[in-house]
């Protein structure tokens, strides 16, 4: 085991992660074309077949395996049957796993047809992979049922064709703006990266101070980017904070949080020097799933968090991924749904609850595995003041009363500041400053740095101040204070002297 | 009732088994015993009520089958089989999927019949978004209708005018196919070989003891067959 | 002007959402819309653009009927800026975006290209003509959404909660952007659950409440007057709140007043 010496010259380099995403993306355009298939306009009785469409464009954009398109195929036939109640179900089974091993054959070798810089390929697997599961299923359908040649030839093949021309069109039209946003986005073809891996197993790394999560001289730059989102951060949390995170948009806020999570750098890649621990572990030689007891995180957009029917299955899931045995599960399931005080709904589906509760569940999912540390991104940018004060008011609650360590980047203070007890600012990836909610506070009027940030009031307080007058002492964190303060300093009217 | 306690494994292999009889018969008395058997089962479960409306358009379609196999110049008896034929390899699948609860459906695939997860992952978290999706493109219809998008026009222009409502939802779905990716493995998605599962669909005695007769019931057919009678 | 005369609404289920609602638009004006949720704001200015129609009663504009004509027919006047305006972006680049209204109006090529240049320069986009709007920023995307609508030259906007979801900064930019939009001559129609943009910025305020129009008056009058605004759902900005706590403080609708009228009141160097 090799011992470091200077932690802040150690380097990780990892190639942009996202194994999944050949199941979310397939997933997701699935759903659409469930939903397509119920309301898409038609031309004299023929319709796109938009579910061949969907998992073209999925196999040209996530690339996967021959048997991961096998199973695309498959799942993609299943749900067909489902909710169309199909007149042959058979037929599906056996004609879209081939069309979609057929499309994945033609995105691992056809890539090089080019006309104008686009690729046409697109038209051409959705022409080719109509064509062909139309006439399996034809075929199945005909043996099965008898159907006689002469209306298997002259209506039913000739219709088949018809459905591929339309869409040879509707595919590549529906792929461009997709493979645009994939490229705009940074989203790269996984194996085609060349990048090598670190590798740190060999060191013996431990953390030089105390704190649930350390970070030590981190410094993080995004794949293929040239200035650091982070530079030399060094902080560590205690059990039991109620950490509020702010600064500009672009400050690296959220690849902080990414960072404390494993997800920088195992997921978004790029180049990580120092280290993040979490727990005295570090985070490049363990693996996100190895963090998942440890610190549990809810992303932006909590809505793609959600992923099963119901509110139980949705908290089971965290647990079931990691096998535990059922008994253990309905425990923690019921423990989590008191936290969030989500009891009454355990068996509701989710498609029925509304944001806020929605958010619970997130919470309540992300509780299941008992982290010790919670980290919320942005979490009430959805949310109207009514929804945010009670958000605050269960995070309050699951800090002082459950012991969990909160951690929350937000950008509004009003509303989180009160229950905070440490409030850092970040400013072009450094810590401009990091104390308790007044110092921090101070520090961002008087340095003019994310000064809008400030909360009203206090921020009122400041500048008169500056402007000489007197109003107090205590610090204007909530309203009630400054009315207090006010009614003391003022409390005739007319003019006193400063 | 009897169908409710049967673990979806025997109602899978239930399934292929009505198929497979189906397939096997090519006169029309057995076919009709056997559709009429399946209505039955459907009723007895309470579910032909919910379902009447999907029944009824199969039969529809069953009805043109048959006229189809009579143009083809087909005999009358092949139009009757055609037709029954169709209804028996679909209601059978209606029954089982009414009866049966998803996840308990995906447990005996990812348990018993050993499909990875990965695809009964895909399959349940598709469904739970269709209802968000359906909101969704009314939004932005609804959305792109304030910024003039019309309804009226002939086909083709719908079609294309129909492209401005996919395309943002498309987009969108990709994005969030981004946050689910990384929520997957903030959630420890494929960490483990062996995924737990909460339903217990374990086969018992009387699971058991059904298989056993559909195998039976197949020798039988199969016999029968041979000799011409079905 | 935009009327709405007598205007009720229900879903069909039996469960009243507007009775009896009276509510004139005039061409000019900046209006705030609040009331707590559910209490059917979003549902009136859904009957002004078409996109619900009235059980009963009848919604006009300059004194003539329009309430067979659907959302795109309204859209030549009423432009609509939707809470998550990410959701009807699709083309490539900003420019293309805004030019997707004109498009769908018939204008030629000529003529949309004129409207996209005007509109972007309204609302301050002319850097970020050939961004890619999913990559924009909250504050940016709904300024396209607002191009998008400025480009059909409509006389109205009407604009879901608007600053949801952003900071200060960017809050104040939007509502700088629909100030001088609204001096220029655009008709606002803002929802909101933001008490000081309702003191700060708009100059009349309507509130629902109680199924109908509960309030309709200047800011001023509503945090100053009102004496059922928690029954309404709403309460005061703070500024006000303040002004109210110090003895013979006049009314402040923003903190930056407040703050003037304090360092006079107490004597200190601004």
């Amino acid at each position: 085991m090799e011992h470091i010496a200077d932690i802040s010259i150690l380097e990780f380099h990892h190639r942009q992660g996202g194994q999944y995403r050949w199941i979310t993306v397939s997933t997701l355009l699935l759903a659409i074309a469930t939903i397509l298939r119920l309301v898409s306009p038609s031309v004299a009785g023929f319709t796109p077949n938009w579910a061949i469409a969907m998992y073209c464009i999925a196999i040209h954009l996530t690339k996967p395996t021959y048997k991961q398109s096998f199973g695309i195929g498959m799942v993609y036939a299943f749900v067909g049957v489902l909710t169309s109640k199909a007149a042959f179900p058979y037929g599906d089974f056996i004609s879209e796993p081939v069309a979609a091993l057929l499309c994945c054959f033609a995105v691992k070798h056809l890539d090089i047809i080019k006309c104008k810089g686009h690729t046409v390929l697109p038209a051409f697997t959705g022409l080719i992979c109509t064509i062909i599961s139309g006439t399996i299923f034809l075929t199945t359908f005909k043996l099965a049922l008898n159907i006689p040649d002469s209306v298997f030839f002259n209506v039913m093949l000739p219709a088949v064709c018809i459905i591929g021309l339309i869409n040879g069109v509707t595919t590549p039209v529906l792929y461009y703006p997709a493979e645009k946003l994939f490229a705009m986005r940074g989203i790269i073809d996984v194996k085609s990266e060349e990048m090598e891996v670190s590798d740190h197993s060999r060191f013996k790394l431990s953390p030089l101070r105390e704190g649930l999560i350390s970070m030590e001289h981190l410094s993080y730059t995004y794949n293929k980017k040239s200035k650091p989102a982070l530079d030399n951060i060094s902080l560590s949390i205690h059990q039991g904070d109620f950490l509020v995170i702010t600064g500009e948009s672009g400050s690296g806020k959220s690849a902080l949080c990414m960072a404390m999570s494993g997800a920088i750098p195992h997921y978004y890649g790029g180049v990580m020097k120092g280290m993040v621990f979490v727990d005295n572990k570090a985070t490049t030689q363990v693996s996100i799933a190895d963090l998942v007891c440890h610190v549990g995180m809810m992303l932006d957009d909590y809505d793609s968090q959600l992923v099963a029917m119901t509110v139980e299955e949705e908290i089971a899931f965290s647990l079931q991924n990691q096998g535990i045995a059922p008994n253990k599960i309905e425990e923690a399931i019921e423990h989590a749904l008191t936290k969030v005080k989500l009891t009454a709904y355990r068996k509701r589906e989710i498609s029925k609850l509304s944001g806020g509760q929605r958010q619970r569940l997130v919470i309540a999912g992300v509780l299941a595995t008992n982290p010790d540390i919670l980290v919320f991104d942005q979490p009430t940018s959805a949310l109207d003041p009514e929804g945010t004060r009670d958000f605050y008011q269960l995070l309050h609650d699951l800090n002082v009363n459950y012991k969990h360590t909160i951690i929350v980047v937000e950008h509004t203070l009003e509303a989180v500041l009160p229950y905070a007890n440490r409030l850092i600012l970040i400013q072009k990836g450094r810590i401009a400053c990091d104390g308790d909610v007044v110092t921090t506070l101070r520090f961002m009027y008087e340095n003019n740095i994310y000064a809008t940030a400030v909360p009203q009031v206090f921020a009122c307080q400041m500048t008169l101040e500056k402007a000489g007058c007197n109003v107090g002492d205590i610090a204007w964190l909530d309203l009630d204070t400054a009315i207090n303060s006010l009614k003391q300093c003022c409390p005739n009217g007319g003019r006193i002297a400063c | 009732m009897m169908i409710k306690n049967m673990v979806p494994v025997t109602k899978l292999i239930a399934t292929f088994a009505f198929s497979f009889w189906a397939l096997v018969m090519h006169t029309t008395i057995p076919l009709i015993i056997l559709v009429a058997a399946e209505l039955l089962i459907l009723a007895v479960c309470g579910n032909l009520q919910r379902n009447s409306k999907a029944v009824g358009s199969l039969a529809v379609f069953a009805v043109f089958l048959g006229f189809v196999q009579l143009l083809g110049g087909g005999s009358v008896e092949s139009a009757y089989v055609t037709g029954l034929r169709m209804m028996a390899m679909t209601v059978v699948f209606i029954i089982l999927l009414t009866t049966t609860r998803l996840q308990d459906l995906t447990a005996a695939m990812v348990t018993q019949i050993k499909i990875p997860y990965e695809y009964a992952f895909m399959f349940t978290a598709a469904l739970r978004f269709v209802p968000d999706f359906i909101a969704e493109s009314k939004a932005v219809q609804e959305a792109q209708a304030c910024r003039g998008l019309s309804v009226k026009g002939n086909v083709f222009k719908r079609m294309i005018n129909y492209m401005s409502v996919i395309q943002p939802l498309m987009l969108k779905s990709l994005s969030r196919s981004e946050t689910m990716a990384l929520s997957l493995e903030l959630r420890g998605f494929g960490s483990q070989q062996r995924h737990s599962f909460m339903s217990n669909v374990q086969p018992n005695a009387m699971d058991y003891g059904l298989i056993g007769g559909m195998i039976l019931i197949s020798a039988v057919v199969i016999y029968l067959r041979i000799h011409g009678i079905v | 002007m935009l009327e709405m005369k007598n205007v009720n609404f229900d879903y069909g289920n039996g469960v009243p959402i507007l009775k009896e609602v009276n509510l004139t638009i005039g061409e000019g004006e900046f209006i705030g819309l609040g009331g707590r949720n559910g209490c059917g704001k979003t549902t009136v200015t859904r009957l002004l653009m078409g996109l619900e129609k009235p059980v009963q009663g009848d919604i006009l504009k300059d004194g003539k009927s329009i309430i067979k004509q659907d959302a795109s027919i309204r859209s030549r006047f009423i432009g609509y800026v939707f809470q998550r305006p990410e959701r009807q972006m699709f083309r490539p680049t900003v420019a293309q975006e805004i030019a997707y209204g004109p498009q769908q109006l018939g204008m030629t090529k000529k003529e949309t290209g004129e409207a996209v240049a005007e509109a972007m320069e309204a609302a301050g986009l002319q850097k970020l003509a050939y961004a890619y709007p999913p990559n924009l920023n909250r504050g940016e995307k709904q300024r396209v959404a607002i191009a998008s609508a400025l480009a059909m030259h409509t006389q109205y906007l009407i604009l879901d909660e608007p600053t949801s979801g952003q900071d200060s900064a960017e809050k104040e930019k939007l509502m700088m952007l629909l100030t001088k939009l609204n001096d220029a001559g655009l008709t606002i129609l803002l929802i909101t659950h933001d008490m000081d943009i309702l003191a700060q910025y708009c100059k009349r305020v309507i509130v629902m409440g109680h199924q109908t129009k509960y309030f309709d008056g200047t800011p001023q009058k509503l945090f100053t007057e009102c004496d059922e605004l928690m029954d309404l759902g709403l309460t005061r900005p703070q500024s006000v709140t303040l002004s109210m706590a110090v003895a013979g403080m006049k009314y402040c609708k923003s903190m930056a007043e407040f703050q003037d009228e304090m360092i006079k009141r107490l004597g200190g160097n601004a």
